[in-house]
């Protein structure tokens, strides 16, 4: 066996080593909600009422760090939840991905309902302390909201058996509290749920044990739910809905099965067309698409990826592009054969010359991935990033893996048999 | 050269479908999807009982009502789902005696839907002009007798011509079978983009080679030549990807049906522009001057 030949046999070992464990491995490849079934929900997160001084970020972080223990507290599965800033709006936006979780209604009270509290000073030259007209615009919001809260307990007066909210602080929250007390001696303080006051008392002095109490016009029944809506969580910011997405389970299975159908299909169709057209270099390029394939589902199970619909539609279309780069070098070795070239030669030829075009056709393609990545919502990226990878892989299974196996099967011989193979179409010439 | 010869006649035969394209569009309109306007896109399933459902009730609801198979109906409105939820149930299950599933919601805010427009434009623009500057740096060498930002020119408008003839074609199936215009949409043309500008690359590096290697030989025999030498890659490329895009239409999922029928579309323009339209109007950019 000569050396080109080993190395065909390395490489055949080697891809099936990873499509041996890709297989038999333990994991299983991540589906997007599309495909899963889930839903996905948008917010807007209403910054406006931040103090001008505070770092918004921080705050949109402890928004989302609050909703993902309330999500987690629901037992959905490996739920997602993430913040993005988006520029073009100007806007804070959260994204909840809740897979499996298929009712649009229980997703949306699973978050929506979790109350915002927080605490409001006086602004300056607001009306008298004894004022008791709640004029919202007295007051402006400060560093001090919901997520401080530690715990939250229903009490009662001692004197008019009132029920009561009482409110223990997180030792950083307790903190706040006690210096926006301090500031605050002989003026009010608003307590904010849900973005309207519930309870305006006047600071009588600095609270530096951690704790406030809330005595709104409560009934037992609302206090109780008040306390196990704050015990849950309460959210730092005001959300609002602005998209959901909700794909039922039998949708998503029936897309995965039509979709692996689609692919396998497309693929036994494209086998065909190879190797009724270039033969023996055909049978070599189909070998070197099932390794390209087996690499490619092997990022997709183990980096991982996401796969949706989209997803996938980008690597049936980068198989086209892997499929191109052969046709591409199979051409000009038939032209290198054509113009009196050795078989030997012409093979090297092909994958020298080929290469330009593949390396500038590949880049296009990678500039567009990357662009769309850069701009594109989920869906956008999904795709754009299978495509990338696609188009990444292709390079490297047809410059190298072809290359070897082209190499390997080499001949010196020139018999009708060995020039029936090596041609190409459907005439005899 | 067969193709140089009839220039006039393929290029013509573009500009007139170019044409065609946007008086498309412009009797029939684009029909933007929620993903731009905003609003609610709603899937629902009937078990065993299926009512009677009259659309004129859900219009006056701002709800249009679209049968998508025996048992399911699409249900399309500018208002979110949460404002038209109960709505629904009361409409769609009149008795209480026809229960139906969800199987699938989508509802974009007008915010978000004016962001997608914008980033969707924003897209299209950064890529064609990539491009552009691409070429014109891969060519760079090349500067006789056509400077290689003059390739990169032609490869833009070319492009053009290839994402506008699937949107007039596109514009049929809205008008007559209610497809959108989307996301998946927008990355089809995109994706147009990306697989026939590889096919414009692969001609103009042939020509690039044989300026190089050609001698005194005038340029449009040049061209011709490569065109000759290509031309059976660019049909087999594309037969292999069209015959890849074929199972998954007919093969695939529903929710990428129409994405796959522009791909399909898409890659049949580009692969004629990039064999009779961008290599001819190499040659006559080139006697123009």
């Amino acid at each position: 066996m000569n050396s080109a030949k080993i190395k065909a046999f390395w490489v055949i070992v080697a891809i099936a080593a990873v499509g041996f464990y890709l297989v038999k491995g333990g994991k299983d490849f991540v589906l997007g909600l599309d495909l899963a079934g889930g839903s996905a929900l948008t917010y807007k997160i209403d910054t406006s009422h931040l103090p001008p001084d505070s770092n918004v970020s921080d705050s949109v972080a402890s928004l989302r760090d609050v909703v993902e223990r309330r999500v987690n507290l629901f037992g959905v599965r490996e739920p997602t939840v993430t913040t993005e800033y988006s520029r073009l709006s100007s806007e804070w936006r959260l994204v909840v991905e809740l897979p499996g979780v298929t009712d649009v209604k229980q997703a949306a009270q699973m978050i929506g309902e979790t109350p915002t509290l927080d605490f409001r000073t006086e602004k300056a030259g607001a009306k008298a302390a004894t004022s008791t007209d709640l004029a919202i615009n007295d007051f402006e919001q400060t560093k001090l909201t919901g997520s401080y809260i530690e715990k939250a307990s229903l009490i009662f007066d001692s004197t008019s058996n009132q029920p009561k909210v009482q409110l223990q602080f997180t030792s950083e929250g307790a903190n706040l509290f006690a210096q926006i007390t301090k500031a605050n001696v002989g003026k009010r303080l608003a307590i904010y749920l849900d973005g309207s006051p519930i309870s305006i008392p006047v600071v009588n002095e600095e609270i530096t044990g951690g704790k406030a109490v809330i005595s709104g016009n409560f009934t037992t029944e609302e206090a109780k739910t008040l306390v196990g809506r704050l015990n849950a969580g309460a959210l730092p910011l005001p959300i609002s809905i602005s998209g959901t997405n909700v794909v039922g389970p039998t949708l998503g299975s029936s897309a995965v099965d039509a979709g692996v159908k689609a692919a396998l299909i497309g693929f036994l169709l494209v086998v065909i067309f190879m190797i009724l057209w270039y033969r023996l270099p055909g049978v070599m390029a189909v070998i070197a698409l099932i390794c390209y394939s087996i690499l490619m589902l092997a990022l997709f199970k183990f980096v991982p990826v996401t796969l949706t619909s989209a997803g996938i539609a980008g690597f049936i279309i980068s198989v086209g592009l892997a499929v191109d780069a052969n046709v591409l070098t199979f051409e000009r070795m038939k032209e290198e054969i054509r113009n009196g070239k050795s078989l030997k030669d012409a093979v090297e030829e092909g994958f020298a010359r080929a290469w330009t075009s593949i390396r500038d056709s590949h880049t296009a393609a990678i500039i567009v991935s990357v662009i769309l990545f850069a701009m594109g919502t989920s869906v956008v990226k999904g795709f754009a990033f299978t495509f990338f990878l696609g188009a990444v892989v292709s390079l490297i299974s047809a410059q190298l893996i072809t290359r070897v196996f082209m190499r390997s099967i080499v001949t010196n011989s020139s018999s009708w048999l060995v020039k029936f193979l090596f041609s190409s179409g459907f005439r005899t010439k | 050269m067969i193709i140089i010869k009839y220039k006039t006649f393929f290029i013509g035969l573009s500009v007139l479908l170019v044409i065609v394209s946007f008086f498309l569009m412009h009797t029939y309109g684009i029909k933007r999807g929620i993903d731009f306007t905003g609003g609610s896109v709603i899937d629902i399933t009937y078990g065993d009982n299926i009512p009677v459902l009259n659309a004129a009730d859900f219009k006056n609801e701002d709800i249009s009502l679209y049968e998508t198979g025996p048992n399911t109906y699409r249900l399309i409105s500018s208002k979110t789902y949460e404002s038209i939820s109960d709505t629904i149930e009361k409409l769609a299950n009149p008795d209480k005696e026809t229960p139906f599933v969800y199987t699938q919601i989508s509802t974009v805010g007008p915010t978000l839907g004016a962001e997608m427009t914008k980033k969707a434009i924003i897209a299209l623009i950064v890529v064609v002009l990539m491009i552009l500057a691409f070429i014109a740096f891969a060519f760079r060498h090349v500067s006789h007798p056509l400077p290689s930002w003059k390739y990169g020119v032609i490869a833009m408008l070319t492009l053009l011509h290839d994402i506008i003839i699937p949107t007039g074609i596109y514009t049929i199936l809205s008008h007559n079978f209610g497809a959108e215009v989307d996301t998946l949409f927008i990355i089809a043309l995109l994706t147009i983009i990306g697989i026939s500008i590889s096919d414009k690359i692969v001609v103009f590096d042939r020509i690039r080679e044989n300026l190089k290697t050609g001698g005194k030989q005038p340029f449009n025999e040049v061209v011709g030549k490569s065109l000759k030498q290509t031309f059976t890659r660019s049909i087999n490329t594309s037969v292999t990807v069209i015959l890849a895009l074929l199972a998954l239409y007919f093969f695939g999922p529903v929710t990428t049906k129409y994405f796959t029928l522009t791909l399909i579309i898409g890659m049949v323009v580009g692969t004629y522009s990039s064999i009779f339209v961008a290599s001819p109007l190499l040659t006559v950019w080139n006697r123009n001057k």
